[in-house]
């Protein structure tokens, strides 16, 4: 209380306020910046080729020789990661520095990653893929066989320039966007099924949430059942994501899918598992409040002379919604869009009881007929996060890929809100001139 | 009290009336706007309606078109005729009413749409689809309105970035595209800059070879200038009804010379 007084009586001079303001934005700015600078350095490590290192150790009186990219290190111990010959996440070593007898950076170390994200280290002073390859060969053990064919992935790792660096960096990020999860974790599967239930939940919440809000705000009045339906939104959007997931989960999932394979008499459930309409209409019911008040409020803004205006030039009610209120309140309709786009963008929780998998074996809409097949499982970048940070089984590079995850899930979200606000302020553009 | 105690006897013999109301009272949720109100509307003739703010006038012409019909607890006691039928009846659809009685308010509203979607906008509901019919009966009332020459070059352009007085007289274009039998203006040129509130006038004068008006001003001189009978509400009731003449040099009663005078008014000559 005696701190908002005081704020009070300082925002009153000018000057004062002004700096409190531009405290405010620097200091949500610097929030902002920060989270984007963690996300992209703990992003990096999982892009940026590695330095590998010769080291030469002492193990129970035999020496050892190893190349291997340092993961981690302390004052007792490191821990390396040397060639996957096998299966990614094999090669994790820990050698006690006090064993050690020597790490050097030869200069002829080739590093391949593999499709799956596998790494393989070896020596070899090769100026061509095909030679460095049959160098591989040589020092592989026994029984390794893979094909090189169309890798351009084999790298001098101790040689390579800034540029190289930044090169190879983007490579592997681009492969991680656009490639599904057997090649070492790439989220594309994630990705479109984000972005797909996303713009599937939009279809389902804004019919339904204008609908509401026209009811609630030209008709209803201030009927009893218009005050419940508003608490009732007011409530609703205080409810825990989760807690959608539980009710969409028994409603759609058990409830009507359920009931739908039993009149369909389905031998396998169909659409009585989690799926990605399931999945949409959820985050439809999630977000719907959010589009309510925005929308409401929007038709609160149009002004009542239009109303007037059009029910004088013997238009009906309907006609002037359709016809007036509407369309000039558009830009409130897309101002609600985009609030719901970032409540349902970033949402997992409720996903998982409902259709996001942590693996599933074909996208949500493809070339075949129907396209988008509502009643699949799909992937989500959320869910990918999720499982890279937490579920996998190479915690070192599964969780810079879980960072990477999100920086992609924060790009959809923003890039999504871009694309809804600029057909906003185009639109507003258009009415500007009405607000005077 | 009756018609007959508000306007002299054969004031509007062998006159046609546009619209009738004959003890027309209207109560708002909480409290009573008219009572018993007894007005005559002559056809093709200008009626100015005046009074203090706040007496009815804006109810009282709601009434003639049913856009009261939109407030919620707005009852409406009485009858109103339109060339003799009864427009509460239920004989005329307030839809098909408000196309034969148009209305101008105080606050130009173009729809924030192109100059020429804004007068088609009551014949596209009336189902004229033909593009040749549309943009016909466009011109003909932006010319009624004197603001097609203003306006041809740029009738894609917004409405809204026509000045105050363009918009009002667009929305009369708007109004009369629809051709009605009768103009309701409230107020329509309190907001007007003086240039255009005499272009509007002249306009209003034009408007009374083809069209019924009733129109409500604060303006007295507006009053005297334009219209041919003047009706004086006030309080919910209306006092006296004559030929403008006769209203501003010999009202009949106390209260009507009091608000003329200025002595009851809280918005002064213009
Ligand atoms: N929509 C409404 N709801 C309730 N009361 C109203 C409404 N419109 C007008 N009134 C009341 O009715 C009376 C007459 O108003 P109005 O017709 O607007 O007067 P005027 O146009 O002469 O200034 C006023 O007391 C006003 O407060
Ligand atoms: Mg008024």
């Amino acid at each position: 209380m005696g701190l908002v007084l005081r704020l009070r009586r300082v925002t009153r001079r000018r000057d004062h306020g002004l700096w409190l303001a531009a405290g405010a934005v620097g200091l949500s700015l610097l929030a902002l910046l920060v989270i984007v600078c963690v996300l992209l350095r703990q992003a990096a490590l999982a892009f940026l080729p590695a330095p590998v290192a010769e080291l030469r150790w002492h193990s129970n009186g035999i020496e050892q020789v190893l190349l291997a990219a340092v993961v981690e290190q302390d004052a007792r111990e490191l821990i390396v990661r040397a060639s996957e010959w096998q299966r990614r996440g094999t090669g994790y070593q820990r050698i006690r520095r006090g064993d050690l007898v020597s790490l050097t950076w030869p200069a002829d170390v080739m590093t391949w990653r593999l499709r799956d994200g596998r790494e393989l280290h070896w020596r070899s002073a090769a100026t061509s893929v095909h030679e460095a390859y049959a160098a591989l060969l040589t020092q592989a053990p026994a029984g390794f066989s893979a094909d090189p064919a169309g890798q351009v992935d084999i790298v001098a790792v101790n040689q390579l320039s800034t540029a190289g660096v930044v090169r190879i960096a983007l490579q592997r990020a681009w492969l991680f966007v656009c490639s599904g999860p057997q090649a070492g974790a790439g989220v594309f599967p994630a990705l479109v099924g984000t972005v797909v239930l996303v713009l599937l939940m939009s279809v389902l919440v804004m019919p339904l949430g204008v609908l509401l809000a026209l009811w609630l705000h030209e008709y209803a009045g201030g009927r009893r059942s218009a005050r419940i339906l508003r608490a009732a939104m007011a409530n609703l959007a205080g409810v825990p994501a989760v807690i959608y997931g539980l009710f969409g989960l028994v409603l759609f999932v058990d409830g009507i899918g359920g009931g739908l394979d039993a009149l369909l008499a389905h031998k396998t459930p169909q659409w009585g598992g989690g799926g990605l309409l399931w999945s949409a209409l959820t985050l439809a019911l999630l977000t719907l409040p959010v589009v309510v008040v925005a929308t409401e409020e929007g038709l609160g803004r149009v002004p009542d002379g239009l109303r007037q205006a059009a029910l004088a030039l013997g238009a009906t009610r309907a006609e002037t919604l359709w016809h007036v209120v509407l369309p000039v309140a558009r830009p409130a309709l897309l101002t609600a869009l985009i609030l719901a786009i970032a409540r349902a963008a970033g949402e997992v929780a409720p996903l998982m009881l409902v259709g996001a998998v942590k693996y599933a074996p074909a996208l949500p809409v493809d070339a075949e007929f129907p396209y988008l097949h509502l009643s699949r499982q799909f992937m989500h970048l959320g869910q990918s996060v999720y499982d890279l940070a937490l579920t996998g089984s190479d915690a070192p590079r599964d969780t810079a890929q879980a960072y990477a995850a999100a920086l992609l899930l924060l790009v959809v979200v923003v890039g999504l809100n871009a694309a809804a606000i600029s057909v906003r302020n185009r639109l507003r553009e258009r009415t500007r001139e009405l607000s005077t | 009290m009756s018609a007959v105690e508000v306007m002299p006897a054969q004031l509007l013999a062998g006159l046609e009336l546009a619209l009738q109301a004959r003890g027309l009272s209207l109560d708002y949720a909480d409290r009573r706007a008219l009572d018993s109100v007894h007005l005559q509307v002559p056809s093709r003739r200008v009626t100015a309606l005046i009074g203090p703010s706040g007496c009815g006038k804006s109810s009282l012409l709601r009434c003639f078109n049913r856009l009261n019909d939109e407030i919620a607890g707005c009852r409406v006691g009485g009858e109103i005729l339109l060339f003799g039928d009864d427009v509460y009846a239920g004989a005329i659809a307030p839809p098909e009413l408000r196309r034969r009685v148009g209305m101008v308010f105080q606050k130009p509203n173009p729809f924030p749409q192109s100059i020429v979607d804004n007068v088609a906008f009551g014949l596209r509901l009336a189902g004229i689809r033909s593009r040749l019919e549309l943009d016909d009966r466009v011109e003909a009332a932006l010319r009624a309105t004197g603001l097609w020459h203003e306006v041809r070059d740029r009738l894609a352009a917004s409405a809204l970035q026509l000045s105050a007085g363009q918009q009002q007289r667009l929305v009369i274009a708007r109004a009369l595209a629809v051709e009605p039998e009768v103009l309701l203006m409230d107020e329509p040129a309190s907001m007007l800059d003086p240039i255009s509130t005499l272009r509007f006038e002249e306009l209003v004068v034009a408007l009374r070879e083809r069209y019924s008006v009733l129109l409500v001003t604060h303006n007295m001189q507006q009053a005297a200038r334009v219209a041919d009978y003047t009706a004086f509400l006030h309080a919910g009731r209306l006092l006296e009804f004559d030929t403008t003449d006769h209203i501003f040099t010999n009202p009949r009663l106390r209260e009507t010379e009091d608000y003329i005078t200025g002595r009851m008014r809280e918005t002064p000559l213009r």
